[in-house]
């Protein structure tokens, strides 16, 4: 997973580079540790770099969640809103950093729409997300869909 | 040679009149030409238990980097059940065959052929259990509108066949519909413009539970991206085979009552949830639509009921998308044109633009 979304802040930087250098200003000197599952990494932000670490100092702020968590944002089966308000997501931090962090989500994800290269990454994040998904989403099935409620 | 029909010939004047109308233009952008340019195939199918909306779309990509390869194929397949289900895929260059100058394409497994006066569709969802194997056939005369303005240098291009008669079959969570002599819609838009100009569309239609209904309509309304203009509206009217009636403009009154709370709705693709989420919407509850002139008159009523929502990137400013709201409800209307009475009842849907 932080090896995908190192290779989508590349795409990022590469294809929308003015989107990717907002991303930074606006995570500028944030640290995320994140774990998703048992995989475990840390962004880092700094002007015009986004990076992914396996390894460094302290983050100050902790983003926890599962990769079927994830994967039901993704299909729009759970709102991040609701992900985060019962702790499906949880994320740890001073609030101008949680602040931060969203408004750097919300221009990634802008970004990442427009990317012709996303798409496939895309396909590839899902496909890891549904590795621990149990099977729980019967193909047409009410939990299948995009339908939040 | 003409086949002989049952319909006065009207079926052999569509076999040979659609191909010279409805053909894929493609994007002048892939032979060096301007770029920008979008296309879609739309159908509407009134099959009972489900509705199906198919979209065939091309639009060129603005942040592809090569210009003339920036052409993008997506296929939205859409049912309503007691809720709308489906989705939206799109598919790499080399999945997507389309013959411009013709009504002939693949995307992926999907396909979409006009042959011996039928449209011929074939379509599936690699991530949802819902696929359609139908053949359309054309019921009435079609309209074509070219280059309708949209915003200043934009402008869209519009074919619309509003009467279809389909049989065949749509499969939805494994099971499989069978449809016979069910009502159906087409259009076909092609032009050059960018989601999030200045412009928003209202478009509405209704399907009659009975195909042998002889009336159709269908209504347009143009305005300015922020709804504080209206630069032109039209209703047009077909009975039994041909056009009959366009009311326009100032003989139109339109009438939005309420404000729709969907308990539900569903997002395509899903992803773009993300960058619209909740449920609040704008959108009305109802719709009141009256047109009169002389001494015709048309009156529409429209209760939603449902929402799908298909989301695509801004292409004028970098953080917005623009939402094509598809909302589906109940249709009840009556009219009298020529001094021919009639009523219509009709599950119908109403398409809004919103940011």
């Amino acid at each position: 997973m932080g090896a995908l979304l190192a290779e989508s802040f590349l795409a990022l930087s590469r294809e929308l580079p003015a989107q990717h250098a907002l991303m930074c200003e606006q995570l500028q000197g944030r640290r995320v540790e994140v774990c998703v599952g048992a995989e475990r990494f840390f962004l880092g932000f700094a002007p015009g770099s986004a990076r992914v670490e396996s390894a460094g100092p302290p983050a100050e702020v902790l983003l926890l969640t599962g990769r079927r968590v994830l994967a039901d944002v993704l299909d729009a089966r759970l709102s991040l809103t609701r992900a985060v308000l019962t702790d499906a997501l949880e994320v740890v931090g001073p609030l101008p950093s949680l602040m931060a962090l969203h408004d750097g989500l919300v221009t990634y994800v802008h970004g990442a729409v427009r990317c012709p290269s996303f798409p496939p990454l895309l396909a590839r994040l899902r496909a890891v997300c549904r590795e621990d998904a149990a099977p729980h989403s019967p193909p047409g099935g009410e939990a299948h869909g995009s339908r939040e409620r | 040679m003409r086949r002989q029909d049952s319909h006065g010939g009207l079926l052999t004047d569509l076999a040979e009149l659609l191909p010279r109308l409805d053909y894929f233009r493609r994007s002048p952008a892939r032979l060096g030409g301007r770029g920008g340019h979008k296309e879609w195939q739309y159908f509407l199918v009134n099959a009972g238990a489900v509705h199906l909306l198919i979209n065939f779309s091309l639009q060129d990509d603005p942040w592809a980097a090569d210009a003339r390869r920036a052409e993008v194929a997506r296929l939205t397949l859409l049912a309503l059940g007691e809720e709308w289900q489906g989705g939206l895929e799109r598919f790499p260059e080399a999945e997507v065959h389309v013959s411009p100058g013709c009504i002939d394409a693949r995307f992926g497994a999907s396909t979409l052929r006009f042959e011996q006066g039928r449209y011929l569709l074939d379509v599936s969802l690699r991530e949802h259990s819902l696929a359609a194997e139908l053949e359309l056939v054309p019921m009435m005369r079609p309209l074509l509108f070219n280059n309708h303005p949209l915003a200043p240098g934009e402008n869209l291009s519009w074919v619309v066949v509003p009467r279809l008669e389909a049989r065949g079959t749509v499969t939805l969570g494994g099971r499989t519909h069978r449809v016979e002599g069910a009502p159906a819609y087409h259009d076909h838009n092609w032009g050059h413009f960018r989601w999030g100009g200045d412009f928003s569309w209202e478009w509405a239609h209704a399907l009659p539970s009975d195909a042998a209904h002889p009336w159709s309509a269908v209504f347009v309304r143009m305005m300015d991206r922020r709804r504080t203009r209206v630069r032109y509206q039209s209703l047009f009217l077909w009975r039994s085979g041909g056009p009959v009636r366009t009311f326009r403009d100032r003989d139109i009154r339109l009438l939005h009552q309420g404000h729709f709370q969907p308990a539900r709705r569903l997002t395509v693709p899903p992803e773009m949830a993300l960058l619209a989420p909740g449920l609040a919407c704008d959108l009305p509850a109802h719709m009141e639509l009256a047109a009169t002139s002389g001494a015709d008159s048309f009156h529409f009523r429209f209760d939603a009921e449902e929402l799908a929502r298909v989301i695509t990137p801004g292409e004028s400013e970098p953080r917005t998308v623009s939402v094509l709201n598809e909302l589906s409800g109940r249709v009840v209307s009556h009219g009298c044109i020529g001094g021919e009475p009639f009523e219509l009842e009709a599950t119908g849907i109403y398409e809004l633009i919103r940011d």
